[in-house]
């Protein structure tokens, strides 16, 4: 039988083609939870830590949209903020409980979050917007003004979207007004966990906005999703 | 999205216009102007409209749905409105074609898969050419009546979830357009959108569709989009959102500007893709970006991609698909085996061309088509429509199989007309009337055997086997 190399044979190859994914952009979560003493009352330390994991699960399990969730918890008690989780992407980050103790030292988790966003190593430059999601039960009991400044003067903290969450009845009008003054944006409210059976609902709400953004075309201007508008969609 | 819902079931519950209520247990897609959710039984999905500024925009809206309701979408791969859903929502039930997800799942693989096996197993090259010839025949379609898309993007593209099934089907027929608008800014999703909408110079049109759709075509074959090379992947978001969806980089292919140029995704493209859709893409992303006019329609699209996936085979090693017009396994580098070639000719019939040649006994005209479909060793082969007709109302009509089996090569006619069959031993053409089969030594095929789709004489398709 005839061969027909007019129909085009190709160029030569010896080793075949070569296959290199590029990698999803970043789109970087930090919790900021408060580990103080007073979130031990009531167990809403565990709620705390049932609820983070249960969002660890569904980022874990998320599509693969525009972004990749990359995730950090910043934990504040006791007299210091640590990493609790440093970032990491969210389909390997696994979850350990927090241990709540001591004071509220928002202002050192404010610095400690700044020092994070403004290292290319721990947010690289491709990275979206983060976003920055602040649980408290109390005031704070360190110096937070300046520190909260610097966070919300630093490009990556000032276009970050971010979320509060106030936990607990006895969530005083002073330690709203921080919350509030953290999320600084007018049309924003601060999530109400008063009951602690709403903290679940607080991070449903997180998980929802965040996955949104990261499914959305346009990662970098989704905005948050009002808490009341997702009350539908609640089991 | 789609991940946090599942394990809660239903999240919600709502009614159409009929009363039949439907719960939405998980999301499976989200534009700009909604989220699309599907509803228990897996087969319709309810898009749920999104976050509308007041009563009038809710009214506009709706009254849009009711429209595009009336429009002709029979026989197009576009999951239309089944039932709007019944106020005070705002949205509408569809059709699905199995299960189904969003093409951008296609598109790029999931974090920590390995590359490699992850295309392969998705359907590797051959399926995400036939998927796309599925897509750009949708879109064809639409704009033979007069129907521009809109917000054609990978999120509005669904596709079957499983390997063997291939249906695609186009979601989010909000904004379909019957005619361009001026007065309003077209839809479009970054990324996408022509540079004419993205500018404003333009509205929705069914050139604006070419754009979006060559460069999903790209996206889905390579994994890279085409305008976002390692400098835009690898820069800050803003570097694509405000240069690369706006056009200001040349596309990552540009065969003189190499500022946006890649090394991800399966390279070199140019062994990966045929020369015919190399020239579509470089048409459509150097002319067409400043010339509408210049880019490929949809329906070349459509020609150009059944014809690539026609002339695809498989790796015996490794199961890859590649071109079978190249001489090794794109993947394993594997040189090809030689395969049976089923090859298109057209005959212009006697005396069209030629009235002064009436004496030498009529000869017909002959040409060679540049088209051929691989010979399957393992299943018959399906000779559609398209391959047998110059102008089939149903290019995907089948015609006629063709099955290899042993030394033997059987053709079946399961058209509803004679095909004719000739040997090349002088008895000349036999029909092969519908239903019946014809079998040939598989050894006698490269020796003058023909088998031709219309009456010898007649103007027609044809077609010869060859090895490759």
């Amino acid at each position: 039988m005839k061969g027909c190399p007019e129909l085009g044979w190709g160029v030569p190859m010896t080793q075949g083609g070569r296959f290199v994914a590029a990698k999803q952009r970043p789109l970087p979560v930090i919790i900021m939870a408060d580990v103080s003493g007073s979130m031990d009352v009531d167990g809403k330390i565990d709620v705390l830590n049932q609820s983070i994991a249960e969002m660890y699960r569904a980022f874990a399990t998320a599509d693969a949209g525009r972004g990749a969730i990359h995730i950090a918890v910043v934990a504040f008690g006791g007299d210091q903020a640590y990493e609790h989780q440093p970032l990491t992407s969210a389909t390997e980050a696994r979850w350990t409980d927090m241990a709540a103790v001591g004071r509220t030292p928002l202002g050192a988790a404010f610095e400690l979050v700044t020092e994070m966003l403004t290292d290319e190593q721990v947010v690289p430059v491709r990275a979206f917007h983060p976003a920055l999601i602040l649980v408290s039960d109390g005031e704070p009991t360190d110096e937070w003004e300046e520190p909260l400044e610097r966070l919300l003067a630093s490009p990556r903290g000032r276009s970050a979207s971010r979320l509060a969450v106030g936990i607990g009845p006895e969530l005083t009008d002073r330690a709203r007004a921080v919350l509030r003054r953290f999320i600084a944006d007018d049309e924003l409210d601060v999530f109400d966990a008063r009951d602690v059976d709403r903290i679940p609902a607080a991070f449903r709400w997180v998980t929802v906005t965040v996955t949104r953004r990261v499914n959305s075309a346009r990662p970098n201007e989704v905005g948050v999703i009002p808490p009341d508008e997702l009350a539908e969609f609640e089991a | 999205m789609v991940g946090y819902f599942d394990t809660v079931g239903a999240v919600a519950t709502v009614a159409d216009e009929f009363g039949q209520l439907w719960s939405l247990e998980r999301q499976i897609g989200s534009g700009g102007q909604g989220q699309v959710w599907l509803a228990a039984g897996g087969r319709i999905a309810v898009k749920v409209a999104g976050r509308m500024s007041g009563q009038a925009e809710a009214a506009a809206v709706h009254g849009r749905l009711r429209r595009v309701r009336r429009l002709p979408l029979e026989g197009i791969r576009i999951a239309g409105v089944d039932a709007l859903l019944a106020p005070p929502r705002i949205g509408y039930t569809m059709q699905l074609a199995g299960e189904m997800f969003e093409l951008s799942q296609l598109q790029h693989p999931p974090p920590g898969a390995d590359f490699e096996i992850w295309y392969r197993e998705t359907g590797g090259l051959a399926r995400r050419l036939r998927l796309m010839a599925r897509l750009a025949d949708a879109i064809a379609r639409l704009h033979a009546r007069g129907i521009a898309f809109q917000d054609l993007a990978p999120g509005n593209v669904m596709v079957s979830r499983a390997v063997e099934h291939d249906e695609v089907l186009l979601i989010d027929v909000d904004n379909l357009a019957v005619r361009s608008t001026f007065a309003e800014p077209a839809v479009y999703t970054p990324g996408y959108g022509a540079p004419e909408v993205v500018s404003g110079a333009s509205g929705a049109t069914t050139s604006a569709d070419a754009h979006a759709l060559a460069t999903i075509v790209f996206e889905t074959l390579t994994t890279v989009h085409p305008f976002r090379g390692d400098l835009v992947v690898d820069g800050p978001p803003e570097t694509e959102e405000d240069q690369a969806n706006r056009y200001l980089l040349p596309w990552v292919d540009h065969v003189e500007d190499r500022r946006n140029a890649t090394d991800y995704g399966l390279v070199p493209r140019d062994e990966l893709l045929s020369a015919r859709l190399r020239t579509l893409f470089e048409r459509a992303f150097v002319d067409g970006l400043a010339d509408p006019y210049a880019r490929p329609s949809s329906a070349e699209w459509a020609s150009a991609l059944y014809s690539a996936a026609d002339q695809s085979v498989a790796c015996s090693d490794c199961g890859w698909s590649f071109r079978a017009s190249a001489i090794n396994c794109f993947a394993c580098g594997r040189p090809r085996q030689r395969v049976l070639v089923l090859r298109y000719m057209m005959d212009l019939g006697r005396g069209l061309m030629d009235d002064a040649d009436e004496d030498d006994g009529g000869t017909s005209s002959s040409g060679k088509l540049p088209e051929f479909t691989v010979l399957d060793n393992s299943e018959e082969t399906r000779i559609l429509a398209r391959h047998a007709a110059f102008v089939p109302t149903n290019p995907e009509a089948l015609v006629a199989g063709m099955a290899l089996s042993g030394d033997w090569a059987t053709i079946t006619n399961y058209s509803r007309g004679d095909l004719w069959i000739d040997r090349g031993n002088g008895a000349g053409p036999v029909a092969v009337s519908p239903g019946a089969t014809s079998t040939t030594r598989i050894s006698e095929l490269g020796e003058g055997w023909e088998l031709h789709f219309g009456r010898p004489g007649s103007t027609h398709r044809w077609a010869v086997v060859n090895m490759l």
